[in-house]
């Protein structure tokens, strides 16, 4: 009945049940250091060894290490759009698209507790939307 | 650290202007960047033992994915050398520079030519950007909307709100490198520029407008280097590669940690140790403006001040022409240009002609040490290369 939702990119988040909104970042644990990087990767950027990386789920909320909201955007995306840095307290700072706000300089705030929200990011060449990840202000989804 | 087997000198620089060539190849500008060195290294084309060509997006823009060095190189008569091909984006020429030095310091060459070129003119803007975004990793960042301007307009905010710079400073520093421009024959935009008129510029990514942003443009750049102790057969001004360093962007995104060095200090750190020499003896540098906020942390990451010092000095008109540290007598990338391959020996050129007192009207009061500092790409929070070099008379 319903498509299958196409991802942007594999191997960075899961959709359970291909369901964005129990959706998560998927990132890598060193089980000898504890580091935890996002893109998963399989070999610790801090012991600098292999085979101690481990697959881990990534928290949906963090604070908003910066912005930008900028007046040009790339094909597949629309200016002006925002896009940020949202550092996770797994020690990731994890780059995205910003979303739920006006696309102005005074709806967001460094520090603002953000939440990720999976939705279409673009378009394929068929017209098809592929689904990535996107931060949004807490505030922004009550009331929803 | 090891240790080099020889000195190697800097017998020649030479570089195209800098700018919109829609009549010029990479084949022309490479060609024409590569004989003014070697014009001006006294030497003869045939003695050149190896060649690095530092090239960034032209297989995306022109087509000519692979062998580009040798594709131009042909064309500049020299064919049948060892060419090899360095690209590593905004810092190819730095890169190529480095390896020609790593070779000849080898004791396997005497004379070697680095040479950086770039096309990115292309009379499509998107087009050139959609190459530039592939200076990302496009996996996590190019495919995922990311916007060059916008990451650095994201440090800059972070920078404004730790440090409490304001938008004028960071027009200053565009202000600066415009005049500086403006003495500069190679520079792609001669034309001078008021705080207001930078501020008032068409907003890209606040805070970075218009003018704050180095240009799309052609260019090319080369030197002719070669072992010191031949050295003065070509030149009775060699100018020393006193220390390199080069660094890997160390992928901020993963630690926020404070104690972790970025790019720029490992780099200048590495070059710094190699040549004995500080910070504080430094007398001119070039730095990487690809947009105007990136000049103040990058001199304080290069370690001319602690953090948060560097609106001083341009408050203070110490980073002008005949301050007590002069940046960007070029005019930077902001007003000479950034070609991207290109960029790194461009910059080295400068220093080059400021160490021989060459450098006309942008001339610095004798100096005797110069560095370059050149990046390349963005990982995460860092620049994905990064290549010091510390030059001296």
């Amino acid at each position: 009945m319903e498509n299958e939702l196409k991802k942007m990119a594999e191997g960075l988040f899961e959709l359970p049940n291909g369901s964005p909104e129990k959706g998560y970042l998927v990132g890598a644990k060193c089980t000898r250091c504890g580091t935890i990087t996002f893109p998963k990767r399989m070999v610790c950027p801090n012991c600098v060894k292999e085979d101690s990386m481990v697959e881990t789920s990534l928290s949906k909320r963090g604070r908003l290490y910066s912005f930008s909201v900028n007046q040009m955007a790339p094909e597949g995306f629309k200016a002006p759009y925002i896009t940020g840095k949202i550092d996770l307290p797994e020690k990731v700072r994890v780059f995205s698209v910003i979303a739920g706000c006006e696309p102005k300089e005074d709806t967001l705030e460094i520090g603002m507790e953000m939440e990720i929200v999976f939705e279409s990011l673009t378009k394929d060449k068929d017209g098809r939307d592929l689904i990535g990840y996107k931060f949004r202000p807490i505030s922004s989804s009550k009331g929803v | 650290m090891g240790r080099l087997a020889r000195e190697v000198a800097i017998i020649g620089v030479g570089m195209t202007k800098f700018g919109k060539h829609p009549d010029k190849t990479i084949k022309d500008l490479a060609r024409e960047a590569t004989w003014k060195a070697i014009r001006d290294a006294n030497v003869d084309a045939k003695d050149i033992g190896v060649i690095y060509c530092g090239n960034a997006v032209d297989g995306l823009l022109s087509g000519q994915e692979d062998i580009r060095g040798q594709v131009v190189m042909r064309e500049a008569g020299l064919a049948g050398k060892p060419i090899i091909n360095t690209p590593n984006a905004c810092a190819s020429s730095s890169t190529a520079f480095r390896e020609a030095w790593l070779a000849i310091a080898s004791g396997m060459y005497d004379i070697a030519l680095a040479v950086g070129f770039e096309k990115l003119y292309v009379d499509d803007t998107a087009k050139t950007t959609r190459a530039l975004a592939t200076c990302t990793d496009v996996a996590v960042e190019g495919n995922m909307g990311v916007f060059f301007p916008g990451m650095y307009a994201m440090e800059a905010k972070r920078y404004m709100l730790e440090t409490g710079c304001t938008k004028e400073q960071i027009a200053k520093v565009c202000v600066k490198n415009h005049k500086n421009g403006c003495l500069n024959p190679h520079a792609q935009i001669q034309q001078e520029v008021t705080v207001e008129e930078v501020l008032n510029s068409k907003m890209i990514a606040d805070p970075i407008t218009l003018y704050m942003c180095s240009p799309i443009g052609d260019g090319g750049a080369a030197a002719i280097l070669c072992a010191e102790n031949i050295a003065r057969r070509y030149r009775s001004d060699p100018i020393l590669i006193a220390g390199s360093g080069m660094a890997s962007g160390v992928f901020l995104d993963i630690d926020i940690d404070k104690e972790k060095k970025n790019s720029t200090e490992l780099a200048a750190r590495e070059a710094f140790e190699m040549s004995g020499i500080g910070p504080g003896d430094v007398n001119v540098a070039e730095v990487h403006d690809a947009f105007s906020p990136a000049e103040f942390t990058f001199f304080e990451e290069i370690g001319f001040c602690n953090k948060g010092e560097a609106p001083r000095f341009i408050e203070e008109g110490e980073t002008e022409i005949g301050g007590s540290i002069p940046i960007n007598t070029s005019g930077g990338l902001e007003s000479k240009g950034h070609p991207v391959g290109a960029t790194g020996l461009g910059m080295i050129s400068e220093i080059v002609w400021q160490l021989r007192g060459e450098a006309g009207k942008r001339q610095v009061k004798s100096p005797k040490v110069g560095l370059v500092h050149n990046g390349g790409g963005i990982i995460g929070g860092d620049n994905a290369v990064m290549c010091v070099h510390i030059l001296k008379r």
